[in-house]
């Protein structure tokens, strides 16, 4: 769909959403099913003059972004290297997969109590992230090496090539695309995640403490607001990310989302 | 023979009315109904009403059977009681004003206590302009303790940082040293001095801020008022013959108090100075009035959802019943003292 | 360089697929092996490049036992091996990499641009160094793989049926540039193919292997002219021998 065409598609349907949602809310009368309306006020008013407390919302999400991006890039420093390792040894990933497999089913919530006793502050989010972002990019690293093509591994072996050639020349370029993809989809995870960190109570800053400070306040417009604000931004991530993909694999026909 | 049979016949028909009257009256008593009672969290002092009504069967006696729901401050309360959990609930005044100006048919029927909040500090710091830029904790942000901070700043002119946690975690990250002081309901407030931690002293009370202020209240959904007040009868009444109690046996409160909340005695006494639990419960309205104003002045609520001030108020609370209960317990006192 | 291939047996399981297998190549020999689909070749052509072992016999190059670390042997797979993250250039260019990082060969830089532009044009690829494998057709490809194997100057080359995923026209043409490449370096080939007219075609001398267990049975001599006339009676003569020998059925 050309570009154009698929911009004035999208703000067609989000214009029949919109009307959609104004017609309900004169049917389910509740103060707590606001009507778009007082969603656009309440994010207007946030972004101009911040929070009741005088936090901006720019704040509320550059803090956000912080916390993720740190828990993800721990996540990748941790998931791609031992993903490579357990690859490459399978015998390392058959002996640990008590261990693995059980953790990866644990919702990150159910770690916060723990996160709460155990670490302080900044460091609380960067463990909760990275469970969320650390099996995304783990598992697919590991899948990825087995799908490295035998032919170019025999190819390289021979002209000559020794086991860090082959690493370093077919292997890594192989899987790059896959470990990417878990990158991508581990971010997601990640995002997702920080809500719920920042619920733990007690944050003053940050888009989950900001949903959390205004449901407490009964003040639903707002809630909406933060809740779009997470939606678009893990959404512009998102996209970024796939360009940065497209931009990196343009040797492959297509990129899968 | 006739005239015999006449009077045997009348005695039984008023036998049998005073019977019959008897039965549906004690049918309708016996109307056990259900009830879910919500409170806050560690804060018996200033909600004895519903623990001390209990302890001494005042609920059952009114054909209730409660079940309490419990939460971590007003807001939290509010939320549940506006999704149709709860019939009664103990709230401070702040978070009960919020959810009337939302649109949550609430309704305030007594007060359960006014005053008895304390703002605990460091030693270091040692008087109220020395708060300018200071890490101080409430109980949440939608708490009349919160509320009380905008007091504070207002009137001495500091500003001060904020952080929101739970009541009972206040003093831990008071003593670890996250926050330089905090301001909460009796007694958490006074445990930091009781325990002597960091020098703890209590540097402002509700008094210090706005006297007489109304504090927790005893609101009930708004249905009830319109279509059942006979059950708000009830429960105004248990509520009011537990304070009543409440104020003729403060020591014996106290034990209660210290049990339900799992505080020390020692702790409950020092802070029971604080708190002050008006005998007959009558809202004090003036102070909720001000409340508003200050709510709308920091932009909590808009005009818009208050309206008038006045008749939100008069909307908002119905003590009527305070007054029936009073006198009908005056009524029973007489009888059972002729 | 000779080419000594001497008894080679390997079975898969129970499976004995090579059974004694040896011929030889002389140095710049053309050599096509043949036979039915199946029967082993692919299995045989990477026992001689050193990349599988067989279960006895060997190989020999110029005397020693073939080792792709110590030999310079190069290989067209059946399969599609172009590494599609890389450019043209960056595909022909692999196999050096190899020789320089791995086994320590002494090449400079611009000697190695040299020798991959070289390759290139030998193949005939000139103007699509920055291409990538997938913008280019499927004969385009091939040509990489020879080029990639050829930048390298190998003792032997081993193609195992490189034009196999071409269509007719496309294999004609290829047949004719590999054919055009190699009268001018001379290089020991041996090329597997089931196409008996492509073995005939290109090769100085056809190996033809029988069905599982393959076994040698028979080794027919080219000697014509090339460019060779695909009609001329002579070809059609030993086209026709081959057939009757490939013939299981």
């Amino acid at each position: 769909m050309k570009p154009l065409r698929s911009i004035a598609a999208n703000a067609v349907a989000l214009l029949l959403f919109t009307l959609a949602w104004h017609a309900t809310t004169l049917v389910v009368r509740s103060p707590f099913y606001p009507k778009p309306l007082d969603v656009l006020k309440a994010f207007c008013k946030l972004a101009l003059e911040g929070d009741i407390e005088g936090y901006s919302l720019g704040l509320h999400i550059g803090v956000s972004l912080l916390r993720v991006i740190s828990g993800f890039l721990f996540a990748c420093a941790t998931g791609i290297p031992l993903g490579l390792a357990m690859g490459l040894y399978r015998p390392a990933y058959e002996s640990t997969r008590s261990i693995i497999e059980p953790v990866r089913f644990i919702p990150p919530i159910a770690w916060i109590p723990l996160a709460i006793v155990l670490l302080r502050g900044f460091s609380r989010y960067v463990f909760l992230i990275w469970l969320g972002a650390f099996f995304p990019v783990f598992i697919n690293t590991l899948a990825s090496i087995h799908r490295v093509s035998q032919v170019h591994v025999e190819l390289a072996k021979v002209f000559g090539g020794d086991r860090s050639f082959i690493l370093a020349k077919v292997v890594i370029p192989s899987i790059m695309p896959e470990v990417l993809a878990g990158m991508r989809i581990g971010l997601g995870v990640g995002w997702m995640c920080i809500v719920a960190a920042e619920m733990i109570g007690g944050e003053m800053v940050g888009l989950g403490s900001l949903i959390l400070k205004y449901a407490e306040l009964l003040r639903v417009p707002e809630v909406i607001c933060g809740m779009v604000v997470i939606g678009v931004v893990g959404l512009l991530m998102n996209e970024l990310f796939l360009a940065a993909e497209r931009r990196l694999f343009k040797w492959r026909r297509e990129v899968v989302v | 023979m006739g005239v015999c049979l006449r009077r045997w016949l009348a005695l039984a028909a008023v036998a049998a009315i005073l019977a019959a009257v008897a039965l549906t009256w004690h049918a309708r008593r016996a109307e056990v109904v259900e009830l879910r009672v919500g409170h806050l969290l560690a804060d018996e002092l200033h909600q004895p009403g519903w623990c001390v009504a209990e302890e001494l069967g005042y609920i059952e006696e009114e054909g209730f059977k409660a079940v309490h729901f419990e939460y971590a401050h007003g807001p939290e309360e509010m939320l549940h009681f506006a999704a149709g959990e709860l019939d009664v609930a103990y709230v401070g005044a702040v978070p009960f004003l919020r959810a009337r100006a939302k649109g949550v048919d609430i309704v305030a029927v007594a007060s359960s206590n006014t005053e008895g909040s304390a703002l605990v500090v460091s030693a270091e710091i040692k008087s109220v302009k020395d708060l300018d830029g200071k890490r101080i904790g409430t109980p949440g942000i939608g708490t009349i303790q919160n509320y009380m901070l905008n007091v504070v700043e207002e009137k001495w002119g500091v500003k001060l940082e904020r952080r929101h946690y739970k009541v009972t975690e206040l003093i831990k990250l008071f003593e670890k040293g996250e926050i330089d002081g905090y301001i909460a309901w009796e007694p958490h407030a006074s445990r930091a001095v009781y325990m002597g931690i960091r020098g703890a002293h209590i540097l402002l009370t509700s008094r210090d801020l706005l006297p007489g202020h109304q504090c927790c209240v005893v609101a009930v959904r708004g249905d009830w008022i319109r279509e059942r007040p006979d059950l708000v009868l009830r429960i105004v009444r248990w509520h009011v013959k537990a304070m009543k109690w409440v104020n003729e046996h403060p020591e014996e409160a106290e034990k209660v108090i210290a049990r339900y909340s799992g505080l020390d005695i020692e702790l409950i006494k020092m802070a029971h100075r604080i708190v002050k639990h008006p005998y007959p419960p009558y809202l004090h309205l003036e102070s909720m009035k001000i409340m508003l104003r200050g709510l709308i002045e920091a932009g909590d609520l808009t005009p818009e959802e208050v309206g008038d001030l006045d008749e939100f108020l008069r909307e908002a609370v119905d003590q009527s019943f305070i007054e029936q209960a009073v006198r009908g317990l005056q009524l029973e006192l007489r009888w059972l003292m002729r | 360089m000779d080419v000594e291939v001497k008894g080679i047996v390997k079975s898969f399981g129970e499976l004995l697929v090579l059974d004694h297998i040896s011929f030889n190549v002389r140095s710049g020999e053309f050599v096509a092996v043949c036979g039915p689909t199946g029967c082993g070749k692919t299995t045989l052509m990477k026992i001689i490049a050193g990349l599988l072992k067989p279960d006895s016999g060997e190989v020999l190059l110029a005397g020693e036992p073939v080792d792709y670390r110590r030999h310079n042997i190069g290989f067209v797979f059946q399969e599609p091996s172009y590494l599609p993250w890389r450019t043209v250039w960056g595909n022909v260019k692999f196999g050096l990499e190899a020789k320089v990082s791995s086994l320590g060969w002494k090449l400079t830089r611009e000697e190695v641009d040299k020798r991959v532009k070289w390759a290139i044009e030998l193949v005939g690829l000139e103007g699509f160094e920055s291409y990538y494998p997938h913008q280019i057709s499927g004969g385009m490809k091939q040509k990489v793989a020879l080029a990639q194997a050829l930048a390298t100057d190998p003792h032997l080359l081993l193609m195992d049926e490189p034009f196999g995923a071409l269509d007719i026209q496309t294999r004609y043409y290829m047949e004719n540039e590999l054919l055009r490449v190699w009268s001018k370096l001379r290089k020991t080939v041996i090329f597997v193919t089931h196409y008996i007219e492509e073995a005939v075609y290109l090769a100085d001398r056809v190996i033809v292997l029988s069905s599982l267990p393959a076994k040698v049975k028979a080794e027919v001599d080219v000697s014509l002219p090339r460019p060779r006339d695909v009609t001329s009676s002579r070809f059609v003569e030993i086209r026709r021998e081959i057939t009757e020998l490939i013939r299981w059925w």
